[in-house]
C-alpha cells in the first residue's frame, strides 16, 4: 500500500473540476438563508429609520451578488480546495525563506473559539485583561530570545516592521536635530524590503553588492559607504542564501562609529533562535515575523505580525499604544509624546500574537533552541542530498555552511538541456508537492530555487522531496518533452513559463471581467 | 610554446578623435589629420612586459615592423618574422596574409592586438585552425574573443605557458557597421566563431543589447537632474557614450549624440561629439563631472567605445567627480556583477578600480566592484 518504497515517488493525481465562477452559478431567487420575519413591535419601533440614510448614499437597486443555496456554496468551495496544494496536504519544503512549519491545530481551535474570536478592539481595558496579559508576556519572551529591551506587535507584516523601523530611525535623528543623515545602507541579498521600507520613509538607499566568493558583503565594502550622511544599516542575517555573515558584529560596530543605527531583519530566525541574539551583536532595532518562525500560518499574504524589538534609547519613538502592566492590571499606554504614532489601526493582529504565545509556551526555552537545531540539521542533510542531483549547483560561498535554508541553481542543467528552474517548478505538482520559491528579485543567482526544510519536516519528508527533484532532473536530461509540457496530473495542464503582470491584461474581479467583456463587444 | 603575434598598429586610432572606429584607409587618414596617435603597439608592450619572466619557454612568430617585430625587439623576446608588409602603413590584407603564414609554422596560439575589424580579418584568414586570443585595442570590441583587459591577457598567457596545455571553446566574432555607427545607429552582427582558450573569467562577454524599462531610465534622469541642481552652476559635465546616457540627456532636454561624448554647462550643450582635445580644453580651468555608463554584457566603463575620455581627461576630472549610471538589469547581466576599467594608463585604472557606487535609480545607488 502507499507510495513506491523504492523510488519514494507517489502516483498522484489532483482533482480537476470544470468549476464555474460563482457568479455564473447564480440562480435568481435561490436562497441560502431565509431569515425569520421581523417582529411587528421592532418593525414599529424602527419605522422611518431608513429615511435617515441620505439620498446620495441609498441604493436604488440590489447589489450584484450570486444567489445560491447552502449546499451548492459548500460544494463549490470544497471543489476549489481540492484543486490547491498547501502545507496541510503536502510537503511544503520548497517555500524557502517562508519558514513553513506546522501550525498546531489545537492552536487554531483556540484562536477560533468564541472566547477569543468575539473580542472587540473597542472593548474597555478591564474586560480584555486576558489578551493584554498575552501581549505583555509574549513581549517578555521575545525580549529574552532577542535581548532587546521593548517590543511592539503593531506592524502587520515583516516588511511593515521594516518600514516602521525606518520611520523610527527618521524620528530619532529628527529629535536629535541631525538633519544631514538622509541615507540608508543595505545589502542586495537582504530581503528587498530593507531597501524598499527606508525608501518609502524618504531615505536614499545604497545597496551593497555581495563578495562573489563569500556570498555576503565584505566589511570593507560596507565601510566604504559609511559616513556621517548614513542614518542606519539595514541588514538581514542569515541572508536568503542561508549563509550566516560572520562579520555581522564588526559591521554593526562600523555603523556605530559613524553615528548610524543598526537595524536587524530577523524575519526568519529559525536557524539561530536561542543561539545568537541581536543584543549581543549590538543592534538598535530588529524584527521577527511571528507568522514564520513562531508557527503562525502566513494566511495567504496576511494577516501576519512583524514583532518589532528596540533598545531602550529608541523606546520613546515606538508606535502607540504600548501594552503595560502596573503589578495589578494590564493597560494601554498612550503617553509617548515622541512616538511616530500609529502604523496600523488598533493593536496589530491579535490572533497571530496568540498563536506565537501558545507555540512558545508549549516548547519552552529548551524546545525553542531544539527547533533551531532541528531546522539546521535538516538543512545540512538536504543540502548534501540536493547538491548530489545532476544539474544542481550552489552559487557562491563554496564549502560554506548553509544554516536553515539554501539557494540552489539549475544553471548547469539549463545550459545542458535548455530546461531551468521554471520548468522544474511546473513539473513539481505532478508529484503532489506545491511549487517552490525561486528567489527574491532581482535574481542574483541564475535559475534559482530556495528550499527550507524547517524543524517540522521529517527525514522521510526530505527524502521524498529530494527523490522528486532527482526524478525531474533525470526527466530534463532524458525526456525533456515530458517536463516541457508539464504539469500533467494537475487541474491545469501545459502552463507556460509566463506570468502576466500588465495591469491592463490582468482581471482581478467579476466586475472588472464584465466591464472588459462588454468593452470588447463595443469595440468589435 | 610557439605563439604567433599580430599587431594591427592602427587599431583604436579613431577613438580619441571621436571617429567611432578605425576601419579603412580614409578614416585612418582623417584620424591622423585630427591628431590621433597609434596605441596598439604600446598596449601590446604592456602585455609583453608582464611576460618577461616566462620568456624562456615562449618562441614568437610575428610580422615585420609595427605589426609585431618592433615590440618583440624592444623586450628582447626570441622570435622569427614570417611576413613583411610593403606600404608605409599596414592594412587589412596584411593581417590576413600574415595570419596565414603564421599558422604554417605550427603555432599553439595566435595573439592579436586590435578590435572587431581585426578579429574579422583573423577569422577570414584562419577560421578555426588554431586558438586565438585578442588583446583589446580597438574602438569597438563587441566580439567575445578578447580578454577583459590588458592585465587579463597577461594572466591568461602566464597560466597557459606554465601549464603547457589549455582547453578551448568557440566564441563569437561580432562587428557593427561603422558607417551607420557614425550616423548614430547601432547594429551588431555575428560574423563567425573563433577558437579561444577556455578561461571565461578573463574573457570579454559579447555585448548584450540591453532591454530596459523607460521608468528605469527616467529614475536615472531625475537623480542626475537633482545632483546637477545641487552643484555649482559653473560645473561642466562630460557625458559618456551609449544608449543609457543618450536617453537620459534626451529626457533632460540636452542636445546630445548617441555615440559621441558631449560637454554641457548650466543646462546647455557646449560641445557635441567632442574629441579628447576638445574635452580637455573645456574642463582644464573649471570644476567638472564625468558621467559614465556601463557597456551591457561586458561591464566596461572606460576603455571601450569612449577612448575620447582619455586617461588625461580622467585625471583632470578627478576620481571623486565620476558618476557611473546603469540600470539594475544591466548590472545583473554582468559576469560576477563586476565592472571593468581598461584605459591605456595603469595608474588611472588603479585610481578608478575598487568599490564604486553606481547610480541605479532615483535616490538609489548600488555598490559594485570595479576591476582592471
Amino acid at each position: 500500500m502507499g507510495r513506491d518504497q523504492n523510488t519514494l515517488l507517489r502516483a498522484f493525481h489532483e482533482a480537476k473540476w470544470d468549476e464555474e465562477i460563482i457568479y455564473e452559478m447564480s440562480v435568481p431567487g435561490e436562497r441560502g438563508v431565509i431569515p425569520p420575519p421581523v417582529d411587528p413591535s421592532i418593525k414599529n419601533e424602527l419605522s422611518g429609520v431608513e429615511h435617515e440614510i441620505p439620498k446620495y448614499a441609498k441604493r436604488t437597486d440590489l447589489p450584484n451578488l450570486p444567489e445560491m443555496g447552502q449546499m451548492r456554496v459548500n460544494r463549490h468551495y470544497m471543489r476549489l480546495s481540492q484543486e490547491t496544494l498547501g502545507v496541510d496536504v503536502s510537503i511544503d519544503i520548497g517555500e524557502g525563506t517562508c519558514t513553513m512549519k506546522y501550525s498546531p491545530k489545537i492552536n487554531e481551535k483556540i484562536v477560533r473559539s468564541s472566547d477569543f474570536a468575539d473580542l472587540h478592539p473597542l472593548q474597555d481595558e478591564s474586560t480584555i485583561q486576558g489578551i493584554l496579559k498575552i501581549y505583555y508576556e509574549t513581549e517578555q519572551y521575545l525580549k529574552s530570545i532577542s535581548g532587546m529591551d521593548v517590543f511592539t506587535f503593531q506592524p502587520g507584516a515583516g516588511s511593515h516592521a521594516v518600514f516602521t523601523n525606518a520611520s523610527i530611525v527618521r524620528k530619532y535623528f529628527e529629535s536629535k536635530g541631525d538633519k544631514e543623515r538622509d541615507t540608508v545602507v543595505t545589502t542586495v541579498l537582504s530581503h528587498p524590503c530593507n531597501a524598499a521600507g527606508p525608501a518609502t520613509a524618504g531615505f536614499k538607499v545604497i545597496d551593497v553588492m555581495f563578495d562573489q566568493e563569500l556570498g555576503y558583503p565584505s566589511v570593507e565594502a560596507i565601510q566604504s559607504v559609511l559616513s556621517d550622511r548614513v542614518a542606519a544599516v539595514f541588514i538581514t542575517n542569515p541572508e536568503d542564501t542561508g549563509i550566516f555573515n560572520p562579520n555581522i558584529k564588526k559591521i554593526v560596530e562600523e555603523a556605530h562609529k559613524v553615528g548610524a543605527l543598526a537595524v536587524y531583519d530577523q524575519a526568519n530566525v529559525n536557524g539561530i533562535m536561542g543561539i545568537t541574539r541581536a543584543r549581543e551583536v549590538g543592534f538598535d532595532l530588529m524584527h521577527y515575523n511571528l507568522h514564520k518562525t513562531f508557527s503562525a500560518p502566513h494566511g495567504g499574504m496576511g494577516p501576519g505580525c512583524g514583532a518589532l524589538g528596540a533598545r531602550s534609547h529608541l523606546e520613546p519613538y515606538l508606535p502607540i499604544p504600548r501594552v503595560k502592566y502596573d503589578g495589578h492590571r494590564y493597560f494601554f499606554d498612550f503617553d509617548y509624546p515622541e512616538s511616530i504614532g500609529k502604523v496600523r489601526s488598533f493593536y496589530g493582529n491579535a490572533p497571530v500574537v496568540l498563536r506565537a504565545y501558545m507555540w512558545m509556551r508549549s516548547l519552552g526555552a529548551d524546545g525553542i533552541r531544539e527547533a533551531a537545531y532541528s531546522a539546521v540539521l535538516n538543512n545540512q542533510y538536504m543540502v548534501k542530498k540536493v547538491s548530489e542531483i545532476k544539474g544542481v549547483t550552489m552559487y557562491f560561498g563554496k564549502d560554506r555552511q548553509r544554516l536553515e535554508q539554501c539557494r540552489y541553481s539549475w544553471e548547469k542543467m539549463k545550459a545542458d538541456t535548455g530546461l531551468g528552474s521554471e520548468d522544474v517548478l511546473r513539473r513539481l505538482v505532478d508529484f503532489g508537492v506545491p511549487h517552490y520559491w525561486m528567489s527574491h528579485h532581482p535574481f542574483f543567482v541564475p535559475e534559482p530555487f530556495t528550499l527550507e526544510p524547517t524543524d517540522s519536516f521529517s527525514k522521510d519528508d526530505i527524502d521524498e522531496y529530494v527523490a522528486i527533484l532527482k526524478k525531474i532532473s533525470e526527466e530534463c536530461y532524458e525526456n525533456p518533452e515530458l517536463v516541457r509540457t508539464a504539469p500533467h496530473n494537475a487541474p491545469c495542464h501545459g502552463i507556460k513559463n509566463y506570468y502576466e503582470t500588465d495591469p491592463t491584461k490582468v482581471i482581478t474581479s467579476w466586475k472588472q471581467y464584465l466591464k472588459r467583456k462588454y468593452e470588447k463587444k463595443d469595440n468589435t | 610554446m610557439k605563439i604567433g603575434l599580430i599587431i594591427n598598429p592602427l587599431a583604436g586610432i579613431g577613438g580619441t578623435v571621436a571617429l567611432k572606429g578605425s576601419d579603412g584607409s580614409e578614416i585612418q587618414e582623417q584620424a591622423f589629420r585630427l591628431g590621433a596617435k597609434k596605441q596598439a603597439a604600446a598596449k601590446t608592450s604592456i602585455v609583453l612586459e608582464d611576460l618577461l619572466n616566462a620568456h624562456d619557454s615562449i618562441f614568437f612568430y610575428s610580422i615585420g615592423g609595427e605589426m609585431g617585430e618592433d615590440v618583440l625587439i624592444q623586450h628582447g623576446l626570441k622570435h622569427e618574422i614570417v611576413y613583411r608588409y610593403k606600404d608605409i602603413h599596414s592594412s587589412s590584407s596584411d593581417t590576413i596574409a600574415g595570419a596565414k603564414r603564421l599558422i604554417e609554422k605550427g603555432i599553439d596560439l595566435l595573439i592579436f592586438a586590435g578590435g572587431d575589424g581585426t578579429a574579422r580579418d583573423i577569422y577570414k584568414a584562419i577560421g578555426q585552425a588554431v586558438p586565438v586570443l585578442g588583446i583589446p585595442c580597438g574602438v569597438k570590441i563587441h566580439s567575445a574573443v578578447f580578454a577583459n583587459s590588458l592585465a587579463a591577457v597577461s594572466k591568461i598567457l602566464q597560466s597557459i605557458v606554465s601549464s603547457g596545455a589549455f582547453e578551448t571553446e568557440a566564441r563569437e566574432v561580432m562587428d557593427i557597421n561603422e558607417e551607420s555607427y557614425r550616423q548614430g545607429f547601432l547594429e551588431a552582427k555575428k560574423f563567425g566563431t573563433l577558437i579561444v582558450p577556455r578561461v571565461r573569467q578573463f574573457l570579454q562577454h559579447p555585448k548584450a543589447t540591453s532591454s530596459y524599462y523607460e521608468s528605469d531610465i527616467q529614475g536615472l534622469a531625475w537623480e542626475l537632474e537633482e545632483r546637477i541642481e545641487a552643484r555649482d552652476k559653473n560645473t561642466r559635465y562630460i557625458w559618456g557614450t551609449g544608449g543609457t546616457i543618450f536617453q537620459i540627456m534626451q529626457m533632460l532636454n540636452y542636445d546630445s549624440t548617441l555615440l559621441g561624448v558631449d560637454v554641457t554647462e548650466s543646462g546647455r550643450t557646449l560641445i557635441k561629439d567632442a574629441t579628447e582635445e576638445e574635452i580637455l580644453e573645456k574642463i582644464v580651468e573649471t570644476q567638472s563631472v564625468l558621467i559614465l555608463s556601463v557597456i551591457g554584457g561586458q561591464g566596461h566603463i572606460l576603455g571601450r567605445g569612449n577612448l575620447q575620455i582619455s586617461p588625461k581627461v580622467v585625471r583632470c576630472v578627478g576620481a571623486d567627480n565620476i558618476w557611473i549610471v546603469a540600470t539594475m538589469g544591466k548590472i545583473l547581466d554582468l559576469e560576477k556583477h563586476l565592472l571593468h576599467v581598461d584605459s591605456a594608463d595603469k595608474d588611472v585604472n588603479k585610481m578608478i578600480s575598487g568599490f564604486r557606487r553606481v547610480i541605479v535609480g532615483w535616490q538609489k545607488e548600488l555598490l559594485c566592484e570595479v576591476v582592471t
